[in-house]
């Protein structure tokens, strides 16, 4: 067996440093609150969040969540609603949905983030009023014995998210609470 | 003290048949070209809703995503772009430069350079709006990246840095997929609904995902928990039994009946194939050629690339 040169065995055990510092940041940096995550979130998490590697891969996982829709309502100054809906529609792009279950996970308040964009394709609104609803899926058996059918949104949480003025782009104050009614 | 020797010198010989014997770069290719093409496609659909994405005027725009992750070592090319007026034609031209450094890839002009650039604006696309981001975005940052790194121009049986570096690219685009199915089964072994098989109902109840009214399977509940079981059995041996020759082909077999039910049946028909498409990755030299050779007897296949063939 030939042996190898000095300079390829520096240079393989260069990369193989690389190698296996890779691979173990694109496995810790993801779970980098971790005890193991904190020790060496030093090195590894400017090498993975520059590259964005830091990705968790937690499809379905823990579990699959519920169906989650923004519901939307524009008003007049006076406060009459205007037009009533959701975004997005059922068979939009998954872009899109993904899109609107991070405005409706906002903790700091998704109106802000979605208002400009519903005011701009509602002319004439005064303001939005957006809540996030949270629907619940019917079981095997009820759906088994029809009691009820897939799609059905009669079990549904709707939380009120907030209100945003369409002319001054801004949260109107007073508004940012958040509260929650139960449909059914 | 010569044995110790032996087994040190054995495992070295190893370690770096594993990652730096080169590969054939008709594998490369044939994966480049496939991914691509899907992420193209993918990008294309992005292309005509920009404005909701990255417009900070009309759109659903994030000023700040510091709020959402840390972005001390994240970067974006757009940051001062986005809120100028110049970013109403910049974005679509910068988008419609992405999906031109895709066609070159797909077609393999100036393969590396193309990928650099397309990983450059792939990344800067992710963070000027961290909210209209999902798997398919996340995945394909990993292989645009092992692009940037593997030339083309390897053969096998290549020495030197470069055939290295490739050979590098490879596998760890091989670890990757690897990595994503163990960590996505992992998690799931943490949710109540996957220990009791009820998971798929979940999914296929849940009219945001599902494609078509499965209201039917309600009356074949043990099949919903089978595959439930088997989903979490796949995905949690696929980064074992993908290695081992014996296994190789039945595994592969498994996860594109699973990716092209997803297809088929959920609205993530971009994550079905793109998954399909890095099984590739996992393909010998004589399966490689016999997928070439298919793809060369369609004739849009051999009048657009004719580098390929």
């Amino acid at each position: 067996m030939r042996t190898p040169k000095k300079t390829t065995i520096l240079i393989q055990a260069l990369l193989s440093i690389w190698a296996v510092f890779h691979v173990l940041a694109v496995l810790i940096t993801p779970n980098r609150e971790t005890y193991l995550g904190k020790q060496v979130a030093s090195v590894m998490v400017p090498y993975a969040d520059f590259l964005e590697l830091a990705a968790n891969w937690n499809f379905f996982a823990p579990q699959p969540g519920p169906p989650l829709r923004l519901e939307f309502e524009t008003v007049d100054r006076e406060g009459s609603q205007l037009l009533h809906g959701f975004w997005p529609e059922l068979d939009s792009p998954w872009r899109q949905t993904t899109l609107s279950h991070f405005v409706m996970k906002d903790q700091n308040g998704g109106e802000r983030l979605i208002g400009n964009f519903l005011c701009a394709r509602n002319p004439g609104s005064h303001a939005v009023r957006v809540w996030r609803n949270t629907y619940g899926i019917p079981t095997i058996e009820e759906v088994a014995s029809a009691q009820r059918k897939i799609g059905d949104e009669s079990r549904v949480v709707r939380q009120f998210i907030g209100e945003w003025t369409c002319s001054k782009k801004v949260r109107p104050s007073g508004t940012t609470s958040v509260s929650a009614e139960v449909k059914s | 003290m010569n044995r110790i020797k032996q087994a040190v010198g054995d495992a070295w010989a190893g370690w770096t048949g594993y990652w730096f014997d080169s590969f054939s770069s008709e594998r490369w290719r044939l994966f480049r070209a496939v991914i691509c093409s899907i992420m193209f496609f993918a990008y294309l659909v992005r292309h005509f809703s920009l404005e909701d994405y990255y417009s900070p005027i009309t759109g659903i725009y994030i000023a700040d995503p510091s709020q959402y992750v840390s972005m001390a070592y994240r970067w974006n090319l757009f940051t001062n772009l986005l809120p100028s007026p110049a970013a109403a034609w910049a974005i679509p031209a910068l988008h419609a430069l992405y999906l031109v450094t895709l066609i070159m890839m797909i077609i393999g002009i100036l393969p590396r350079m193309a990928a650099i650039l397309a990983f450059v604006l792939h990344v800067s696309f992710i963070h000027a709006n961290i909210g209209a981001v999902y798997g398919v975005d996340l995945i394909f940052t990993f292989y645009l990246f092992f692009m940037c790194l593997a030339s083309d121009r390897v053969k096998r049986g290549d020495h030197g840095p470069r055939a290295w570096i490739s050979s590098m690219a490879y596998r760890f685009a091989q670890i990757q997929l690897c990595i994503i199915y163990a960590f996505s089964g992992w998690e799931k072994l943490k949710g109540a609904a996957w220990w009791n098989g009820e998971a798929m109902w979940s999914v296929i109840a849940n009219p945001q995902m599902a494609r078509f009214d499965f209201s039917w399977l309600a009356h074949a509940p043990l099949v919903l928990v089978l595959v439930a079981y088997l989903t979490l059995i796949w995905e949690i041996y696929f980064p074992v039994l993908v290695w081992l020759p014996r296994w190789r082909v039945p595994t592969l077999f498994i996860g594109l009946m699973f990716h092209l039910s997803i297809v088929g049946m959920m609205k993530l028909a971009f994550f079905g194939f793109l998954m399909i498409s890095t099984y590739v990755l996992f393909l010998t030299d004589a399966e490689v050629k016999a997928a070439w050779n298919a793809l060369k007897r369609i004739p849009a296949v051999r009048r657009l690339v004719p580098k390929f063939l």
